[in-house]
């Protein structure tokens, strides 16, 4: 299946489509792309205890990490926000 | 003397020039600990509604709290606390730079300034030697020229100076409190009520060590914790990037005010004023209040255009959302100039932005046209109307001094339905955070002891996905989107959080952003105390300083129906993250309530007010 992400992450600001293997999740979509952007984005989006700390929304709505991918997804990726 | 306190006051009025020291009762330090919390119980006292902002016997309480005098991370903090003459009622306002630890080290808890004096002055408090100076030489000079000018006069560049600009000079009810040129007490307009008592300046330099119960301890967690908060302040973006952080998530999340909260999302406006642009575009570097581990504050340097070169403070989220997407402006250097400004003048850029946008929308719409604007076009987008516009509103001189009152006397002076226009909560401007995307900040708004404010509560970030104190139940799943239920038990808790934090003094972002734990808080709290508080002790504190609040602002006038959001907040977005979302704001209000324990009509229970040792106030609570 082919979804579509968009990354809105600081210095990784940038759109793709991807392809995954059905009961693909959301947790796989952050780990396939840590191994493409590599340590940069593994350092903003990964807390080597707390686990990941990014938000995800897919089809305008909050996911969770195990949700399973759909095709077509429209997926945005975002920082939390601290210090408001 | 309790451990943590000096259990001293220092009362300065301002009519006679009388100087004295009174002593802080123990009871008073374990129920209302210092800050926000003593300023409340001195308000309440001291200030009956009939005492108008303005009036000479309207009270400036200056207050540290516990957690000044140790090189605590984030205790640079300290509180000010008077009637606000934009909401008429309870209000407090914080800083940093270094002016609390400062006050603290002199010897006393809490000053007092009341009564006006005939010409300008400053107070100039080093230990026990404390004078009244004469400051008509500084009085009309902006708020930076009055840092380096008395520390000149008085020959030590290491004092800490808490001043005003001309806006506090001229009465501007939005006018802040400038501290050492680099953090700024900034809303509900104190600086107007230092100004309308001739008061230029408070000037403070201690040297002497607080008492602490166990010095050991508070030294292993200060050193424990400053790591922890650093390290956590990398991650969540606060150290590197500052405030500026927020833009991107915020406006995706229709949080971010768009076209003065008429539009729904503008992306790319958030992109080009919020990090990474910013911290690139303005050569940032991190400028920490002391014993910060964060640096949130941005020192940046602006060489070109010419027009632009600046070097000096930078905005925060909030100037950037109130000046930024707001104004639907997105040249992040014209907003650095601006927010230059108006920190010179003195001047809160919250409230200016709200003013500001009102004045777009009111030309946009032909409320007003070239006729009432002096010929100039007031259009959305226009970075040189709103630099000429905040000059105008500072010095109150010319078609910005409609503004000077703030947004809503404004409105009533431009009649027709200016009034629905303008976003406020008790005449507190609404921040840059939207209620109709974190539905926590609608009660929080409503309910607001000092009128609309995110930094009484802090929802939104735990909405976004940044800040959870799980000590209090405050976790991931209270934080999901359009959803009621538990949003008033998110509000209560938060109010009553940041209530016990704006009094002990701590800056929030130690804990929102740093990471800091409840639990370690208290850790801190105990060792400089030896009280052994748990978290449900530390709660009902806080609870007890927000219900006190409240009942000051019932006293002053204000009731169940200025428990409200502005028309604007009920209007749906048509497109974005929140496209066709509307908050129940009753529902919300009706949870809110019930589980303070207030009637309908917005007042706290007599049994509400014994649990929380507040049942003397309950007679006079109206």
């Amino acid at each position: 299946m082919k979804v579509k992400v968009e990354l809105r992450l600081l210095n990784i600001d940038d759109k793709l489509e991807m392809e995954f293997k059905e009961n693909a999740t959301v947790r796989s979509l952050l780990e396939k792309l840590i191994s493409i952007y590599g340590e940069n984005l593994k350092k903003l989006i990964a807390h080597a205890e707390k686990g990941f700390r990014v938000i995800v929304i897919a089809n305008g709505e909050i996911v969770k990490f195990q949700q399973e991918l759909k095709d077509k997804d429209e997926l945005l990726l975002l920082l939390p926000t601290a210090g408001g | 003397m309790a451990s943590g306190y000096w259990n001293k006051i220092l009362r300065i009025d301002l009519t006679d020039k009388k100087i004295t020291k009174e002593e802080l009762d123990y009871d008073t330090c374990k129920l209302f600990i210092g800050g926000a919390g003593i300023g409340a119980k001195i308000l309440w006292e001291e200030v009956p509604s009939e005492i108008s902002a303005f009036d000479p016997d309207n009270k400036l309480i200056f207050a540290g709290g516990l957690f000044q005098g140790h090189p605590v991370p984030g205790s640079a903090k300290f509180s000010i606390t008077s009637k606000s003459p934009l909401t008429n009622t309870y209000a407090d306002s914080a800083a940093g730079a270094k002016w609390g630890p400062l006050f603290k080290k002199a010897g006393y808890d809490v000053l007092i300034v009341q009564g006006k004096s005939e010409n300008p002055v400053y107070i100039y408090i080093q230990d026990d030697r404390i004078e009244i100076r004469d400051a008509r030489n500084i009085w009309g000079m902006d708020s930076y020229q009055a840092v380096d000018q008395i520390r000149k006069e008085i020959g030590d560049p290491r004092a800490s100076v808490a001043t005003i600009g001309q806006a506090g000079e001229k009465l501007v009810k939005m006018a802040c409190i400038v501290v050492d040129k680099h953090s700024f007490a900034g809303r509900c307009g104190l600086g107007a009520v230092m100004g309308s008592k001739n008061l230029k300046a408070v000037v403070v330099k201690g040297s002497k060590k607080v008492p602490v119960s166990n010095l050991s301890l508070l030294k292993n967690y200060n050193r424990t914790y400053f790591k922890e908060i650093y390290d956590a302040s990398i991650q969540s973006g606060l150290r590197p990037h500052g405030t500026p952080v927020l833009c991107i998530t915020a406006e995706a999340f229709g949080d971010m005010p768009i076209k003065y909260w008429t539009e729904d999302t503008w992306p790319e406006g958030a992109k080009k004023i919020g990090a990474p642009n910013y911290t690139k575009v303005l050569s940032v570097k991190p400028y920490p209040c002391l014993y910060c581990p964060i640096g949130c504050h941005r020192n940046i340097e602006i060489k070109e255009p010419a027009r632009y070169k600046l070097k000096g403070i930078g905005p925060e989220y909030e100037t950037l959302g109130m000046f930024g997407t707001n104004l639907m402006i997105d040249d992040v250097k014209a907003i650095a100039v601006a927010n230059d400004i108006c920190n010179k003048l003195g001047m809160d850029t919250l409230s200016a932005g709200a003013c500001v946008g009102l004045a777009m929308e009111c030309y946009e719409k032909g409320i007003i046209n070239k006729k009432d604007t002096d010929g100039m076009e007031v259009r959305w987008g226009d970075p040189d109307v709103l630099i000429e516009l905040i000059k105008q509103i500072g010095n109150n001189e010319g078609f910005g001094s409609i503004f000077s009152g703030g947004t809503l006397e404004a409105a009533k002076k431009i009649g027709k339905n200016g009034l629905e226009l303008v976003a406020h909560v008790k005449g507190l401007d609404l921040p840059a955070h939207d209620p109709r995307a974190c539905w926590g900040l609608v009660p929080t708004y409503a309910t607001g002891t000092r009128g609309a404010c995110h930094m009484r509560g802090a929802e939104e970030d735990v909405e976004m996905g940044g800040f959870y104190i799980p000590e209090i139940g405050i976790t991931e799943e209270l934080a999901k989107f359009f959803n009621p239920e538990g949003k008033g038990h998110l509000a209560a808790k938060m109010q009553d959080y940041c209530s016990l934090i704006n009094s002990l003094v701590l800056c929030v972002f130690m804990s929102d952003g740093g990471g800091l734990s409840f639990t370690s808080i208290l850790n801190i709290f105990n060792s400089i105390t030896g009280w052994d508080w748990d978290i449900e002790e530390a709660m009902r504190c806080g609870e007890r300083i927000f219900t006190l609040q409240r009942l000051i602002n019932l006293r002053d006038g204000y009731t169940k129906k200025d428990d409200i959001l502005p028309p604007k907040m009920y209007i749906p977005a048509k497109k974005g993250f929140r496209a066709g979302k509307i908050p129940p704001v009753n529902d919300l209000l009706n949870e809110y309530y019930e589980l303070r324990e207030w009637d309908k009509e917005g007042l706290p229970t007599k049994e509400r007010l014994e649990k929380l040792n507040l049942l003397k106030y309950y007679e006079n609570r109206i």
